[in-house]
């Protein structure tokens, strides 16, 4: 056997064994592309990538497969650019592209305010297919920080004929990568102290969008050592790599003599570390705004504090920086801690220490405690991590560098919990007059915090007609107190109010739903909840049951819950009770199908005669 | 919207108006009541409030210069992110719009002192937001609770055919907002305002060319369910150019003057568009385009036949790239290549083919929902239109046609071009023209539910989804479609589905979705039964929770709703209870609903009945209608009670 076709036939076995997350499908294919990539990294950390692709494109639909976009920005150059658009049944070049030619706009990501990124990019449109589109590019990256993550695909409704990943460096500079679906092959380099590496892959299934849950073959690259703007380190391990991020800072922490007497100011006399660390945050929520800005290695190193303190604003990093600086000064260390935030966000690849972060807080050790601060919110109580970031490995920057740890979950029921006490006057025509209490404690409370602070009077009481009760609710007043016991958010709101059609009368019965208050069912997806409802219905004839008066009590290793009715002479009170202890999301098991049972339950209507 | 460059042929003009004004808010001067002020009185609790702001424009040669100034007070800590500012121009490719001298600077009072910190050229950046548009960013330090922002720029804008004009409301409360515009002898322009506060105020200064408005008390605008975009609503005010003096030297030295009218009437207007390059390939085929056209059996066919024949032919095999349009910018021969273009391009297309065919096809403009004036002036304003569509004659029908959604059937249009008036472009007697789109949009449900052996019921339905209300649904073939058509229709729990069949029909030339859907429940083995009649309802929950609206309510379509259920009582029980019958209106009599019981043996006939007979309601009548909707979903979950029947009770029947 000739040794091409030997090759050929490992690699089509080594992707045909690896790719088994693929299924072989007929889903129509708008163009086939051949892409072949080279990395190259250099002894001065920079790096080329060189990419030659062709694509043809035989559809209509698959114009924008022949588009080509550039990402730009203080480390990266383009070397060489050029585009063919080619007929292929005359071969005939139709039209040629040169960098001068691309369109050029602003990259700036939802939520920041600048950033000097900008995207060059090439967009075909109006042109007849079928086309080739050939596409020769090479970038010069001054710093290897970020290395590019590999992926054979590039778009749905595309076929991949061929696609190859190439990369080369000096052994001295080390190179690690994690692999998925695909095996890579290394040999030595054709200089001496060199190492190449390569992946290929072709004939690859044509996916679609409803295959965007599935499981793609990608190569993702790390260095060992990297530098960015002359900053040098490894990132061999998180310790390592955290260091970087301290050699970045340092000195960043320093605060101008003003902001040292603030902080003396504002915790003179205070011997409780947790009210001082208090004290100081709020004085960052109320004086201190969040604008992202930035700018070349700004985008990965802070502000200093001291800037953040004239301009009173910052992002994350600035803002986490200040807040660092503060505590500082008050006596108490803490650490600048990254983590990739977002509310269904896949956690981090804890493996492969690597760039993996979006967003940066704050941990404080206490004894026997640890809290967490989120500094870009101007709601939170001190030490109250939002659905943003909770619950998730992170990485903590200490004097050692870096360290994973995990933010809390608040999975304990102290966190979730729900009181309701409600009157009602029921009118005949099914009407009634309502006043309520309702109060929360942890994630219930959440909420309250940013909308008392951002919406005004209106929209607040728009937001509990919508929230608060059941259907028909009219609001009169409401009051809103947020407050918090010690890191856990509360919040109370009392309210009076109309709610039109509160029960449902037929000729002969009334009819009233047994959870009338927003079903607090739906809310329940941590494990521990506490939820306690008091209704109290008053009406000018005494209700009589139809049927049996309901009582119950049910308790299963998941929850426990309880209702119990008191008949009075005019007056109906029901009590509820739910307490739930249910798996961790990470047990794959559904709560929702657990708490289905229940959910039913309460879902009932009472009936009593006319 | 992308805009032409036109008028650098004036010649001779160089002469500069410039409106002044008393009293003008001067930058860096302010107001005590500025500083003292903590809440607006008429928009109680905002986080801040726009002061004042000025627009004072004029022209100077052929150049608008708008000179902009505007002051924000921040009320309260979350009106901080005020604080962050964008301003946006279009920059096109020769420096259409410009902004020049950017001023800004915050203002502190502490303790009685006032700090002031100005920004520098280092804290503006400059966004290319791409395709020609660009943004000038700038963020404000120190900002806090009292803290007045201020900043003042030049704008310049050499497209004067279309003046941009002036919005007087902002997302917060806008205490003060003025606009000039000073015109110069010879421009003449038409003005087009919208909005109570802009129409009825006194804005024509003398017989000037100057117009002025000084607005106060501006509610913040923000978006409210159920309408399409309330710019639809702001007060603002916009010119288009009407005519034009002119002057030039003849070859004797002498000066000769020249009036040209712009747009005085609708046909000008269509003139305008029809005669740009790429418009005219499509209304005037070259005759070796022609040749290209596709080749479409139409034997025998009516006109109404060959229309849908090329409404097909064009959805089937043309792309829309997603970009509305009034005029094409690839010509008729490019686009039968291509087959991918704007909505303008594509309905052209249509239009050519259906001409060729001998059936009389013209392009129609519109202003659709949402693109902040759905009423037409009743004057040729150039700017307010934002889409094309065709209306096509076939001698028995008008057809109002897009067709850019091969999903959407001949008959039917987007539901934001539901529009009173368009715009009709002819060779001859263009002008606007109301349109009219017939269809009988609504969900007729009809219900048998009957006993089976083993406490049960089965429920079968026949449900149809008419005209709109069907194509709310796509295209169910899709598997994605099916799934959220699905999905949306079963909604009780505890229900077991035995059959669910969907198929879209054509009855009668209309768009049906019919379903046959068969269920089976257990209903236990107490004393009573309880039956709710109708599982399928337009609107299960009160789509109007708020307790006020600033906006009209848009239903978007009017629609006629028909639920009826006969229930077979099963034997062993009777009915015992039902809902109460009911018939109600809103005052202004564009929302009813009824619904009836009738008892027969051992039937039971339900009939409800729900009529939108006007998409708009408004905001007076909110209250009626949050009501009207609260009674109605409630009564749609009442249940019918079946009770058993004792023996006594039996006995005590056949007494005599």
């Amino acid at each position: 056997m000739n040794t091409f076709l030997s090759r050929f036939l490992i690699i089509i076995v080594l992707f045909f064994v690896k790719t088994n997350g693929f299924s072989q499908n007929d889903v129509r294919a708008y163009s086939t592309l051949e892409k072949h990539q080279r990395i190259t990294i250099q002894e001065d950390y920079s790096y080329l990538v060189d990419i030659r692709q062709n694509t043809l494109i035989t559809d209509t639909k698959g114009l924008d497969h022949g588009s080509y976009s550039i990402n730009i920005d203080q480390f990266t150059k383009i070397e060489n650019f050029e585009a063919r658009i080619i007929d292929p049944k005359s071969g005939k070049t139709i039209r040629r592209i040169r960098t001068k030619d691309l369109s050029d706009r602003a990259v700036i990501g939802e939520g920041s305010f600048f950033e000097d990124s900008r995207v060059k990019y090439l967009m075909l449109e109006n042109i007849p297919v079928p086309l080739r589109v050939e596409v020769a590019v090479t970038l010069k990256k001054s710093g290897n920080f970020n290395l590019p993550k590999w992926y054979p695909n590039s778009y749905y409704h595309q076929k991949v004929s061929a696609s190859t990943l190439e990369v080369f460096y000096p052994e001295s500079m080390g190179l690690r990568y994690k692999e998925n679906l695909l095996s890579g092959i290394s040999t030595p380099g054709e200089s001496t102290g060199w190492q190449k590496l390569r992946w290929e892959a072709g004939d690859l299934p044509v996916i679609e969008k409803s295959d965007e849950d599935m499981d793609l073959p990608y190569v993702a690259l790390a260095p060992v050592k990297f530098a960015m703007e002359g900053y040098e380190a490894t990132m061999d391990s998180w310790e390592s790599f955290g260091s970087w991020f301290n050699l970045l800072n340092a000195g960043r922490d320093e605060l101008p003599d003003e902001m040292k007497n603030q902080v003396r100011i504002l915790t003179d006399g205070v011997t409780d570390d947790f009210e001082k660390i208090s004290i100081l945050y709020k004085y960052l929520q109320k004086n201190y705004r969040y604008v992202s800005i930035q700018m070349g290695i700004g985008g990965w190193r802070s502000m200093k504090a001291a800037d953040v303190a004239a301009l009173k604003y910052g992002d994350c990093k600035g803002l986490s920086m200040l807040m660092k600086s503060l505590l500082k000064e008050a006596g108490i260390p803490s650490d600048y801690t990254l983590v990739y935030a977002g509310d269904d966000e896949d956690p981090i690849d804890v493996g492969f220490p690597s760039n993996q972060f979006n967003h940066v807080i704050l941990r404080v050790p206490l004894p026997g405690d640890t809290l967490w601060l989120e500094c870009t919110s101007n709601t939170l109580p001190a030490g109250y991590l939002g659905s943003f970031t909770k619950d998730r490995p992170v990485l903590v920057i200490n004097e050692n560098g870096g360290l994973i740890a995990r933010t809390p979950s608040y999975s304990d029921s102290k966190f979730n919990k729900r009181k309701v006490s409600l009157q009602v006057d029921l009118m005949e025509n099914g009407d009634a007059k309502i006043k309520g209490v309702s109060s929360y404690q942890g994630q219930p409370a959440e909420i309250f915090g940013p909308l008392t602070y951002q919406l005004s009077e209106k929209e607040q009481k728009d937001f509990l007609n919508t929230h608060l009760g059941g259907r028909g609710l009219n609001l009169q007043s409401f009051h809103i107190s947020v407050g918090q016991e010690r890191n856990i958010p509360t919040a109370e709101v009392s309210y009076e109010g109309l709610v039109a059609r509160f029960s449902q009368n037929t000729a002969k019965r009334i009819m009233i739903p047994l959870s009338w208050n927003k079903s607090p069912i739906e809310e329940m997806n941590n494990e521990s909840w506490e939820y306690e409802e008091t209704l109290e219905i008053n009406t000018d004839q005494p209700l009589v049951f139809d049927g049996d008066q309901p009582s119950w009590s049910v308790e299963t290793p998941h929850y426990r819950h309880s209702l119990e009715t008191v008949q009075e002479a005019k007056k109906l009170v029901i009590y509820k009770k739910i307490n739930t202890y249910l798996p961790s999301y990470d047990s794959g098991v559904s709560n929702g199908e657990i708490l289905l049972g229940m959910q039913k339950e309460f879902q009932k209507q009472l009936i009593f005669k006319k | 919207m992308k805009r032409t460059l036109i008028f650098t042929f004036l010649v001779g003009i160089l002469l500069e108006v410039r409106p002044v004004y008393a009293q003008e808010m001067k930058f860096g001067k302010y107001s005590p009541w500025e500083f003292e002020l903590t809440d607006v009185p008429f928009e109680p609790g905002s986080d801040a409030v726009v002061l004042e702001e000025i627009n004072t424009s004029f022209f100077s040669g052929v150049q608008l210069h708008s000179e902009i100034h505007r002051r924000i007070k921040v009320l309260k800590e979350s009106g901080k992110s005020h604080g962050d500012v964008h301003l946006a121009y279009y920059d096109g490719k020769e420096g259409i719009e410009t902004i020049q001298r950017l001023r800004a600077q915050i203002v502190n009072r502490e303790n009685g002192i006032d700090k002031v910190t100005k920004l520098s050229k280092s804290d503006f950046f400059e966004v290319d937001a791409g395709n020609g548009h660009k943004e000038i960013r700038f963020t404000f330090p120190e900002v806090k609770e009292g803290s007045i922002l201020e900043y003042a720029y030049t704008k310049l804008d050499k497209a004067i055919l279309f003046v941009d004009g002036w919005v007087f409301q902002n997302n917060i409360p806008t205490i003060k907002s003025s606009y000039s515009l000073a015109v110069p002898e010879f421009l003449d322009y038409r003005m087009l305002g919208q909005g109570f506060k802009v129409v009825t105020a006194k804005y024509r200064i003398g017989s000037s060319g100057l117009y002025r408005w000084n607005l106060t008390d501006l509610r913040s605008v923000k978006a409210e369910p159920y309408m399409n975009h309330f710019s639809d609503y702001l007060e603002k005010v916009q010119f288009q150019l009407a005519g034009y003096k002119s002057q030039s030297t003849n070859i004797l030295g002498q000066t000769e003057s020249d009036y040209k009218n712009m747009f005085s009437n609708w046909q000008e207007l269509a003139d305008f568009f029809m005669e740009r390059r790429a418009f005219a390939s499509y209304t005037k085929p070259d005759k070796n385009v022609s040749k290209s056209f596709p080749v479409i059996d139409t034997t025998g066919k009516n006109k109404s036949e060959i229309l849908q024949e090329y409404y097909s032919y064009v959805t089937q095999n043309f792309t829309y790239d997603g970009k509305g349009s009034i005029v094409p910018d690839q010509s008729l021969k490019d686009m039968l290549v291509n087959k991918k273009g704007n909505r303008a391009e594509i309905n052209l297309s249509l239009m050519a083919l259906l001409n060729a065919s001998g059936i009389v096809a013209h392009p129609v403009m519109i202003s659709s929902k949402g693109n902040g004036r759905s009423d037409l002036v009743a004057f040729p304003f150039a700017d307010q239109f934002n889409h094309l569509m065709l209306v096509v004659n076939t001698e028995d029908k008008l057809h109002f046609v897009d067709a850019c959604n091969p999903d959407r059937p001949l008959g039917y249009l987007p539901l934001d071009f539901h529009v009173n008036e368009g715009f009709l472009l002819m060779e001859k007697e263009s002008g606007l023209m109301p349109v009219k789109i017939g269809h009988r949009s609504g969900i007729n449900q009809f219900v048998e539910i009957k006993s089976t052996p083993n406490n049960g019921f089965i429920s079968t339905v026949n449900l149809r989804l008419m005209d709109y209300d069907a194509l709310v649904y796509g295209d169910i073939t899709q598997k994605d479609a099916l799934e959220s058509f699905k999905n949306s229709i079963l909604i009780t729990p505890d229900v077991e589905v035995i059959k669910f069949e969907p198929s879209i029909k054509t009855i009668s030339n209309r768009h049906v979705l019919e379903t046959s859907i068969e269920t089976r429940e257990k209903y236990g083995e107490g004393e009573n039964v309880f039956i709710k009649p109708f599982a399928i309802s337009r609107w299960t929950e009160n789509p109007f929770t708020a307790d006020a609206r600033t906006f009209p309510v848009d239903f978007n379509y009017t629609v006629n709703d028909r639920y009826s259920a006969n229930i077979i009582v099963p034997e062993g029980y009777e009915l015992d209870d039902y809902p109460e019958n009911i018939s109600l209106t809103i005052p202004d009599g564009t929302l009813s609903f009824s619904y009836q019981t009738v008892a027969m043996n051992n039937n039971v006939q339900v009939n409800a009945l729900l009529s939108v007979k006007d998409n708009f309601v408004i905001a007076e009548n909110y209250p009626n209608l949050k009501y009207f909707m609260e009674i109605l979903t409630s009564k749609l979950q009442e249940p019918l009670i079946l009770q058993k029947i004792t023996i006594n009770a039996v006995a005590e029947e056949v007494k005599p």
